[in-house]
């Protein structure tokens, strides 16, 4: 009967800790890293017969590392995620399983945006292709890369060019040459954002992914009215403010994050990103 | 219970099983040489490569020792003669798990000895950016050990229930493998993506978590690699829970070990 009684003590002393230790340790500080991630070699032989299952596992690490880090730190973009650590575990997966779609877009999400590194995203994408050789988003993907982040614009067609022989459809073979001028890169990248958070499944990404086009698709109606204001004077307006004085502009668009719009030289619109990252600032007409 | 406890500490010494795991630990003295492999951060690689051969080892010992202290006594008939002594199912129980947690501590205490010591001379040859913390050099070993304290009692409570070798081993490695999961699936459906499972997925996947030991809450390996720095009272609530289930566990065991039929 005493054991029963101890166990029966044990049992509520059980339920009383367990919150305050889930809660502590959601709290650790450990997600600063991503975490290290064998030699990919070295993985790829002891997960012999498991090898999707093990790269599986590790996308799985990185999206629950990046989902758990933007929702604690209840900023969109945070500065303190270990995007490296993130890039390790997305590159040992497609060494281990290449063709693991959630690695190739994870990378894609992450490795440009807020990288900055359109280079090896396009790396890891050209990896992708050899594998998954019927899907048009990796070249796709490779060819925005190439256009709006690169500028190089002939790898970007030979991109689209591929992603149009996958899907047989005109607009993909027509892509390079209809939106590589400059004035279309902000509707090329706004169309690509659009089908990015359209497909996106996880929520921290999909955010990311809203954040981005939000912003875009304000910078777009700066860049209508500098080309409406152009059309109209024979001259680039100084600044923002001059296209609302001269009535282009309603009202200057709000940056999402709290930031600022201004224009260089050539008119072109510059998105000033804030001191200190914070929620989306809503606006009238977002979706 | 004591002469059951030094029964099994000394059973263990005659197995020459530390003479066995020091023995194959001597891998550790490839640390320094592996560790320069790394571009950037070599000493951390020490770190996670001699954490990793000490709880591999300690793993080792508790499937294979701990896991069938209760099934070899049985097997061997010389728990029938034990029990005809005067003593407890529940002493008998006691002392074959203490004299194996004293021999897992003095495992860890030598082991944990040589992997610091290692990880000492790389960390001088190599120093990092950031300086090792040996405080959670230490917790994680300490934790460490405490986590294969509890898996031993889930083990015992395997041995309580079951003659066969099969339900002990199988079952303390499936224990130690989803108490590891237990935790990452907890966090995806509580941290962003919760949204996309079913409700009654959800509320599955977190009773599993409540009732499979968290092994994660023992996991400070990655703060040791990195030197950052313990939360004391994250450690007080990580013993607290380790007394109340490894508690729960071992009165588990004596009630089922009290009713099983010895013929």
């Amino acid at each position: 009967m005493r054991w029963w009684g101890a166990l029966v003590v044990l049992l509520i002393c059980y339920v009383l800790v367990l919150n305050p230790l889930v809660r502590s340790i959601q709290a650790r500080p450990l997600d600063q890293k991503a975490g290290v991630v064998p030699n990919s070699g070295i993985l790829k032989a002891l997960s012999a017969d498991h090898q999707g299952t093990v790269a599986a596992g590790l996308v799985l690490k990185a999206l629950v590392y990046f989902g758990g880090h933007s929702q604690r730190s209840k900023r969109v973009l945070n500065p303190d995620t270990d995007y490296e650590g993130i890039q390790r575990l997305v590159e040992t997966t497609v060494q281990l399983d290449p063709y693991n779609m959630d690695a190739y877009y994870f990378a894609q999400a992450l490795l440009t945006w807020d990288m900055k590194k359109p280079e090896e995203a396009n790396r890891i994408l050209d990896h992708g292709m050899k594998y998954r050789t019927w899907d048009w988003y990796l070249p796709f993907f490779a060819g925005f890369n190439a256009a709006y982040f690169m500028k190089d614009y002939d790898a970007a067609a030979g991109y689209f060019q591929k992603a149009g022989e996958m899907t047989g459809s005109p607009r993909h073979i027509g892509l390079a040459g209809q939106y590589l001028h400059e004035s279309g890169r902000t509707s090329l990248a706004v169309g690509y954002l659009k089908l990015m958070e359209m497909k996106a499944r996880n929520p921290a990404i999909k955010k990311n992914l809203k954040v981005r086009r939000i912003l875009l698709e304000r910078v777009l109606v700066i860049e209508k009215a500098v080309q409406q204001y152009q059309e109209d004077e024979g001259a680039l307006p100084q600044t923002v403010e001059d296209l609302q004085r001269e009535g282009y502009l309603a009202r200057i668009p709000r940056h999402p994050l709290g930031g600022g719009f201004r224009l260089d030289k050539s008119g072109n619109v510059e998105a000033l990103m804030p001191h200190r990252l914070k929620e989306i600032q809503p606006e009238k007409g977002d979706r | 219970m004591w002469s059951i406890y030094s029964v099994t500490l000394r059973g263990i010494w005659r197995d020459k099983v530390l003479q066995g795991m020091l023995l194959v630990a001597l891998g550790m003295l490839l640390v320094p040489v592996i560790s320069p492999m790394s571009m950037r951060q070599v000493t951390q690689l020490s770190v996670t490569l001699s954490l990793s051969l000490v709880g591999f080892l300690q793993f080792l010992v508790t499937v294979f020792i701990g896991g069938t202290l209760l099934w070899r006594d049985i097997d061997r008939r010389y728990l029938y003669a034990v029990l005809g002594l005067p003593v407890s199912r529940a002493s008998y129980l006691f002392g074959r798990y203490f004299g194996f947690i004293t021999f897992l501590t003095i495992l860890t205490l030598v082991l944990g000895g040589l992997a610091v010591g290692m990880i000492v001379v790389v960390g001088t040859i190599y120093p990092p950016a950031k300086a090792l913390n040996l405080v959670t050099l230490l917790t994680a070993l300490g934790l460490g050990a405490l986590k294969f304290m509890l898996l031993t009692a889930f083990s015992m409570l395997l041995c309580s229930v079951s003659t066969s070798f099969f339900l002990p081993i199988f079952g303390t490695f499936a224990c130690y493998f989803m108490g590891h999961a237990s935790q990452q699936v907890y966090d995806y459906l509580t941290l962003g993506s919760g949204a996309l499972v079913p409700p009654a997925v959800q509320w599955a996947a977190k009773l599993f978590y409540y009732a499979v030991p968290n092994f994660s809450a023992f996991d400070y390996t990655i703060a040791a690699t990195y030197g950052l720095p313990v939360n004391p009272a994250e450690i007080g609530w990580v013993l607290l829970y380790f007394l109340i289930y490894t508690g729960i566990l071992l009165i588990l065991s004596v009630l089922c070990f009290n009713r099983r039929e010895m013929q």
